[in-house]
C-alpha cells in the first residue's frame, strides 16, 4: 500500500521521525485530567469527603465495639454469677446497742488511718444547715480518738465512708440538731455544703484533746487511704466449680442473711453479656446508618460531578464513536479518569481520616486504633467510595456509549 | 456498488417534518460524488447516515451489498473504523488533545495501532502542512488550521470512502485548491470513493458527478 500513496514524494528524511504517540486509557485519562484540573478537583474533594467520613465512622466503630467488647471478654465466662451490692438505706439498717456502736467505730478507726479536723462551732443561731466553722485546727491523728466515747450509733456501709461524708460532734451541737431534727438517729449535718452524717456524740466529760470547748466541736473524719478502693461494687461468683448454676439464688439468699446491711442483686452474666451484645448491635446498627447517610449525600455529590463530566463530554464521546470507538472504549476511558481520581482521593483519605482519628481520640482519651485497624478501615473505606464512584461513573458512560453519535454531538451544540 | 440508498428518509424527533427526504441513489466504487441543495435540504444528514452515525426513519442504505439495517453494533463499529473517513463541517476536534494526538485518535482505535504505517501519517501530515503544530492544542489554530488537522484525522486511517462535509469551507483559495488536489489525488490514485458535501458550484465541478438533494 505504501508504494501507491500518491503524495509520498512531499515527504523528506526529517518527517519520518513524527511518530505518533498512542497512549493507552490510563496515559489519555492522566492527560484529560491534568487538561480539566478544576472539574478534577471537585470530583476528587467529594471523593475524599466520602471516603473520609466512611473512615472515621469505622475507626469509632472499631474502637466503641473494641471497648465493648472487652468487657463482655471479662463477663462472658461461663457459670459466673455477678452480684451487685447496694447498701441499705441508713435510716434501715439495725440500729446497734451503745457498746456495739463503739466497739464497731473503735474496730474501723484502726483499720484505715483516718484523721480528724476539728471545727469549733461559734454559735447556733444560724441553724445547723448553715453552721460555720471559724476555728480549724490542723488535722489531728485520728487514733486519739479511740479513747473518746461514743454515746450512739448506727451500722454504716463502707460505701458511705468511702464518700468521707463522717463527722463526730459535741454534745451542745448534738442538742442542736437534736432540736432541729427532732426524729431519731441518725443526724446530719450541712458541712461547707456537703450533707454529713453524725456517727458519733463525744462525751462532755473528756478533753483528751485538749479542745477548751469540746462540746462545741465538730470532728469531720478524713480517711487518708481512699478507702474506696477496698468497696466492692459488685462481686463475681463462680459458679462453675462448687455451686450448680441454678442454685447461685440459695446462695445469695445465705449471704443475703449473713450480711443484712447489704442488699444483694443477682445478675446472669449471661443476660449482661446479652444485654451488652445488643446495645453493641444497636451502635452498629446506628454507625452503619449514619455511614448509609453519608455515603448517600456523598455518592450523590460524586454521581451529581461525574455525570456533568459525562454530559460535558457527550461532544467527545460522539466524535470518538464516530471515529471507530467501541463502547467498551468510551467506558475505558472514564472508569480510568475516575479510578485515578479515587486512588488519589483515598490516599489523601487514609492521612485525613489518620489525623482526624488522631485529634478525635485525643479529645475523648480513648486508646489508638492500630496500625492493622487503620489500614483495614482504610481499605474498607477506599473500597466503597470507589465502588460508588464506579457506579457512578459507568452508568452515564455506558448510556452514553450506546447512543448514536450524531446525537451526542447534537446534543452538545 | 460500494453505496446503494433507495428513497432514504430522516424526521425529526417526535415531529412529523422532514429533515431529509431524499430520492433513491446508488454511488460506485472510487466515485467522487458531490451532493449539493438547499441549506436545511438534508445533505449534512445524508452524510451521517451515510456515515453510519445516523440512522434513516425510512428507505433502505446498502453499504457494499449489505443492508446497514440488519448490522450489529460490532459490525457498525467496524464499518465506522474501516470503511469510513468524515471530514466534519465544525471539525469536531478533542480540546484536550494536540494536533498529533488528534490525528492519531482514530489509529488508537484499531486492533494493533502500532503496527500502522507511520510513513502514511507523516505524508499526511506534511502535505497538509501541519508539521508546525503538532503540539498545539485545537483552541490555539485558527478555523483552517483546525480544518486541516480535522482532513489529516479522517485520512489517517486510509478509508475506503471519504464523506466530506464542506472540506473547504474555512479555508482560502490556496489551501481550498491544495485540500481539493489532495482529494482527487487520493480519490484518482488510491481509488478511494470520496462523497462530498458543498455549497460552492466551482468545488462540486470538481467532482466526477454531482447529485442534488431537493428541499425536504
Amino acid at each position: 500500500m505504501s508504494t501507491s500513496i500518491p503524495y509520498r514524494d512531499s515527504m523528506n528524511k526529517h518527517d519520518a521521525k513524527i511518530k505518533p504517540v498512542y497512549y493507552n486509557c490510563w496515559q489519555e485519562a492522566i492527560k484529560s485530567l491534568w487538561q480539566q484540573k478544576l472539574r478534577t478537583l471537585l470530583v476528587g474533594c467529594a471523593i475524599t469527603v466520602a471516603a473520609t467520613v466512611v473512615f472515621c465512622l469505622l475507626g469509632l466503630y472499631q474502637q466503641a465495639s473494641h471497648a465493648v467488647q472487652q468487657t463482655l471478654n471479662q463477663l462472658a465466662k461461663p457459670g459466673l454469677a455477678v452480684v451487685s451490692i447496694q447498701p441499705k438505706p441508713y435510716t434501715q439498717r439495725p440500729q446497734l446497742s451503745l457498746k456495739d456502736a463503739k466497739l464497731k467505730l473503735t474496730k474501723l478507726i484502726p483499720q484505715s488511718k483516718w484523721t480528724g479536723v476539728i471545727n469549733q462551732y461559734s454559735n447556733g443561731q444560724n441553724g445547723m444547715n448553715k453552721i460555720k466553722f471559724h476555728h480549724i485546727i490542723s488535722p489531728i491523728n485520728f487514733q486519739k480518738l479511740r479513747q473518746l466515747s461514743v454515746t450512739q450509733g448506727r451500722l454504716f456501709h463502707p460505701l458511705d465512708m468511702a464518700q468521707n461524708r463522717f463527722c463526730v460532734i459535741g454534745q451542745r451541737i448534738a442538742e442542736k440538731v437534736k432540736q432541729q431534727q427532732p426524729h431519731q438517729w441518725p443526724y446530719y449535718l450541712s458541712i461547707k455544703g456537703r450533707i454529713h452524717t453524725v456517727i458519733g456524740i463525744l462525751e462532755p466529760t473528756n478533753f483528751i484533746i485538749g479542745m477548751p470547748d469540746i462540746n462545741s466541736s465538730v470532728i469531720t473524719l478524713i480517711d487518708e487511704q481512699q478507702i474506696n478502693q477496698n468497696v466492692l461494687d459488685y462481686l463475681l461468683i463462680d459458679t462453675s466449680k462448687s455451686i450448680e448454676g441454678k442454685n447461685i439464688t440459695a446462695l445469695i439468699s445465705r449471704i443475703q442473711k449473713q450480711y443484712p446491711e447489704y442488699q444483694l442483686q443477682y445478675h446472669d452474666a449471661r443476660l449482661l453479656t446479652q444485654g451488652l451484645q445488643q446495645g453493641l448491635q444497636k451502635l452498629q446498627f446506628l454507625l452503619i446508618c449514619i455511614c448509609i447517610a453519608s455515603l448517600v449525600i456523598a455518592g450523590s455529590s460524586i454521581s451529581n460531578s461525574l455525570l456533568a463530566s459525562v454530559l460535558e463530554r457527550r461532544n467527545e464521546i460522539g466524535i470518538r464513536i464516530a471515529l471507530g470507538a467501541k463502547p467498551q472504549d468510551i467506558r475505558k476511558i472514564f472508569l480510568c479518569e475516575t479510578w485515578i481520581i479515587c486512588l488519589l482521593s483515598c490516599i489523601i483519605c487514609v492521612f485525613l481520616g489518620s489525623t482526624l482519628m488522631i485529634l478525635i481520640n485525643g479529645i475523648l482519651k480513648t486508646p489508638q486504633l492500630d496500625i492493622n485497624s487503620i489500614l483495614s478501615t482504610a481499605a474498607i473505606s477506599s473500597l466503597i467510595t470507589t465502588g460508588i464512584a464506579t457506579l457512578a461513573a459507568a452508568y452515564p458512560a455506558n448510556k452514553a456509549s450506546k447512543t448514536l453519535p450524531i446525537q451526542l454531538i447534537k446534543k452538545s451544540t | 456498488m460500494i453505496i446503494q440508498c433507495y428513497n432514504l428518509e430522516k424526521k425529526a424527533p417526535q415531529q412529523q417534518h422532514h429533515l431529509l427526504k431524499a430520492q433513491s441513489f446508488h454511488i460506485q466504487k472510487g466515485e467522487m460524488l458531490a451532493i449539493q441543495g438547499r441549506s436545511g435540504a438534508g445533505k449534512t444528514t445524508l452524510l451521517n447516515i451515510l456515515a453510519l452515525l445516523d440512522q434513516p426513519s425510512a428507505g433502505q442504505y446498502y453499504l457494499e451489498n449489505k443492508n446497514v439495517s440488519t448490522l450489529d453494533a460490532t459490525e457498525i463499529q467496524y464499518q465506522r473504523q474501516h470503511t469510513f473517513g468524515y471530514i466534519f463541517q465544525q471539525y469536531w476536534l478533542i480540546e484536550h488533545l494536540n494536533v498529533l494526538d488528534n490525528i492519531c485518535l482514530p489509529l488508537q482505535y484499531l486492533a494493533n495501532p502500532n503496527q500502522h504505517d507511520h510513513q502514511h501519517l507523516t505524508e499526511i501530515l506534511n502535505v497538509l502542512g501541519l508539521n508546525d503544530y503538532l503540539k498545539r492544542y485545537p483552541q490555539q489554530l485558527s478555523g483552517g488550521q483546525q480544518q486541516r488537522v480535522s482532513i489529516a484525522r479522517a485520512l489517517v486511517c486510509n478509508p475506503k470512502i471519504i464523506l466530506a462535509d464542506e472540506p473547504t469551507g474555512a479555508l482560502d483559495q490556496e489551501n481550498s485548491e491544495k485540500i481539493l488536489a489532495l482529494l482527487a489525488k487520493i480519490n484518482t490514485q488510491l481509488g478511494t470513493t470520496i462523497i462530498m458535501v458543498t455549497h460552492d458550484a466551482e468545488v462540486a465541478s470538481k467532482c466526477q458527478r454531482q447529485y442534488r438533494i431537493e428541499t425536504a
